[in-house]
């Protein structure tokens, strides 16, 4: 009788994959909805568990689009009257040789992002930090692309006049 | 892109908390699926296909884990690493069960198929009791006198599957529907009605705690109804009833308020509490004194539980079995007298299919997986009832 061998691998999961790639981009953006760390953590942490208890990853073309919608649902489940003031969203140790002037744009851009309307700071935060075409962010904010960009634009010149403004 | 776009771009987001992954995949109790913190070996072990050789598999898996857990590359993290594990199977727990009268149900895919099996403590042949090739029977609940057995059966074509609950004799006979699209039952202290959890869904999932309200079967009239507070419950699963029929126990994840516990459910009130204990599936002893649960992926738990206390407590939290990763326990289930705790025992596989990556939900193949009885007078002593690998789970003991 023939020992014919299936062997088993441990490998990872593919769900860890999706986690390098995309984890960084949707806690800031689940941060800018819910306006809390904690509570952006808890819906990614959410997101992913319910991916991991499904059988296979979801079919879709694109994950990343995907994995924004469902980030974006679980924090609009999540969403109470908690939205408070800024937080922290970004990365600025990564070099020490610019940190102060690097840390201030920062904080600047932090103190702001919760002054702009909804639709448009969340049209600017899936356009430039989630990395997402103006058809894939469109459709994760549930909208036409051209109502997208004009949320987008519309948050980008109030952004920059706001900015201007507090540079002043 | 505009200046501004381009700063706006260099801001790199705040890294996402190293902890944060482990946290997702080591949800207690529940998804703890697919990632290990540390590095695993690269093939953890060849199986033959060969259905005749399987029992040899077994052992090769257990040897394996002998193996492992003595090399210093894979020693696991964690409490329950420090603990002493037995070697091989204890000798001592396998002769106490030779003269011990009670015997042991769970499923078990032997052929492609799940059925139950009766597994009797001398060492003799496991014996289907349900024998439907084309029906997957799944978590066995003995009736308290030992006399019939309430379970799941998967139903139906695989785009049309269906999970309902049935009862019958213990030998195969006067099997009866108990409830469509249902899961998780269990019966009440004389045996006259069976509560379950209805599904939360109409298509179907192998998630157990995808549950929505507490039913009631009454076996004497062939009538349900629903807890008082139904609107209420969802998300339980291995639902418990108190043998003096006032409190329902179980597991909830993700709602009623809760993220993950052992909730203590009034079962004819409203008043739902938490149980303070990490893990889930848990199991009341026959005198509803104490509760054995899964502590966490690798550990068996017993606490002594007060349920007449306002509210409802558990006390004197201690491990019965700690094993190590990959070899996780499950299922626990007290034997009659209290002595003896019965519990799934095997690796967790890595992969993108269920096969082998969530063993802990009744219907997924779990290949290396075992039944095994812990002596509760001990630490990490027990024996293996079966061993052929053959994905054998959900132990519950039949009184005889």
């Amino acid at each position: 009788m023939g020992m014919e061998q299936t062997v088993l691998i441990m490998e990872a999961h593919p769900c860890e994959e999706l986690w390098r790639r995309h984890a960084d981009r949707l806690l800031l953006y689940a941060t800018t909805l819910l306006g809390d760390r904690a509570a952006a953590e808890d819906a990614l942490q959410n997101v992913f568990v319910r991916l991991l208890a499904a059988d296979a990853l979801p079919d879709v073309d694109s994950p990343g689009p995907y994995l924004f919608r469902a980030v974006r649902n679980e924090s609009l489940n999540a969403l109470r009257s908690r939205r408070a003031g800024p937080v922290r969203l970004f990365e600025t140790a990564a070099d020490p040789r610019d940190t102060a002037e690097r840390a201030d744009w920062a904080r600047r851009v932090e103190n702001l992002l919760p002054v702009l309307p909804d639709e448009e700071r969340e049209a600017v935060v899936l356009k430039i930090w989630g990395d997402l075409s103006i058809p894939e962010a469109a459709a994760v904010a549930g909208v036409s692309e051209k109502a997208f960009e004009h949320r987008y634009y519309r948050g980008l010149a109030a952004l920059k006049e706001k900015l201007g403004d507090s540079h002043e | 892109m505009s200046d501004l776009e381009d700063r706006l771009t260099d801001l790199r987001p705040l890294p996402a908390p190293t902890d944060l992954w482990d946290r997702v995949t080591k949800r207690p109790g529940s998804f703890r699926v697919a990632i290990a913190t540390r590095k695993l070996p690269g093939r953890l072990v060849s199986l033959p296909k060969d259905a005749l050789l399987w029992a040899s598999a077994a052992g090769l898996l257990l040897t394996l884990y002998v193996i492992l857990a003595s090399t210093p590359e894979v020693a696991p993290a964690g409490p329950a690493a420090a603990a002493a594990f037995p070697q091989e199977p204890s000798t001592e727990v396998l002769e106490k069960l030779r003269a011990y009268p009670h015997k042991i149900l769970c499923e078990s895919n032997r052929d492609g198929n799940w059925e139950l099996y009766l597994v009797g403590m001398d060492g003799s042949a496991a014996v289907n009791v349900t024998k439907t090739p084309d029906v997957d029977e799944l978590y066995p609940k003995a009736s308290p006198d030992g006399s019939r057995v309430c379970f799941a059966a998967d139903e139906g074509k695989p785009d049309a599957r269906v999970r309902n609950l049935y009862v019958m004799n213990l030998d195969g006979t006067d099997r009866r529907k108990v409830a469509d699209n249902s899961r998780e039952p269990c019966w009440n202290a004389d045996g006259t009605a069976i509560a379950y959890l209805r599904a939360e869904f109409d298509k179907f999932t192998f998630s157990d705690f995808a549950t929505k309200g507490i039913y009631i079967y009454d076996l004497k009239i062939g009538q349900t109804r629903e807890h008082p507070n139904n609107s209420k419950i969802h998300h339980l699963y291995t639902l418990n009833w108190s043998p003096d029929g006032k409190w329902f126990v179980a597991t909830v994840h993700g709602g009623m308020g809760f993220k993950h516990g052992i909730l203590a459910i009034e079962a004819e009130g409203a008043g739902v509490y938490d149980l303070g204990l990490g893990g889930c599936r848990p199991d009341l002893s026959h005198d509803g004194k104490q509760i054995t649960w899964g502590h966490g992926d690798f550990a068996v738990g017993v606490a002594d539980l007060d349920l007449s206390a306002k509210p409802p407590k558990a006390t004197n939290i201690r491990n019965v079995v700690e094993s190590k990763d990959p070899m996780e326990t499950y299922h626990t289930d007290w034997s009659p007298d209290g002595k003896f705790i019965a519990f799934s025992f095997g690796p967790k596989f890595k992969g993108k299919n269920l096969k082998g990556l969530l063993p802990e939900f009744p219907g997924v193949e779990a290949p290396g997986w075992n039944v095994c009885v812990a002596d509760v007078s001990q630490k990490n002593k027990f024996a293996i009832l079966t061993t052929d690998g053959k994905s054998n789970k959900e132990p519950d003991w039949v009184r005889r």
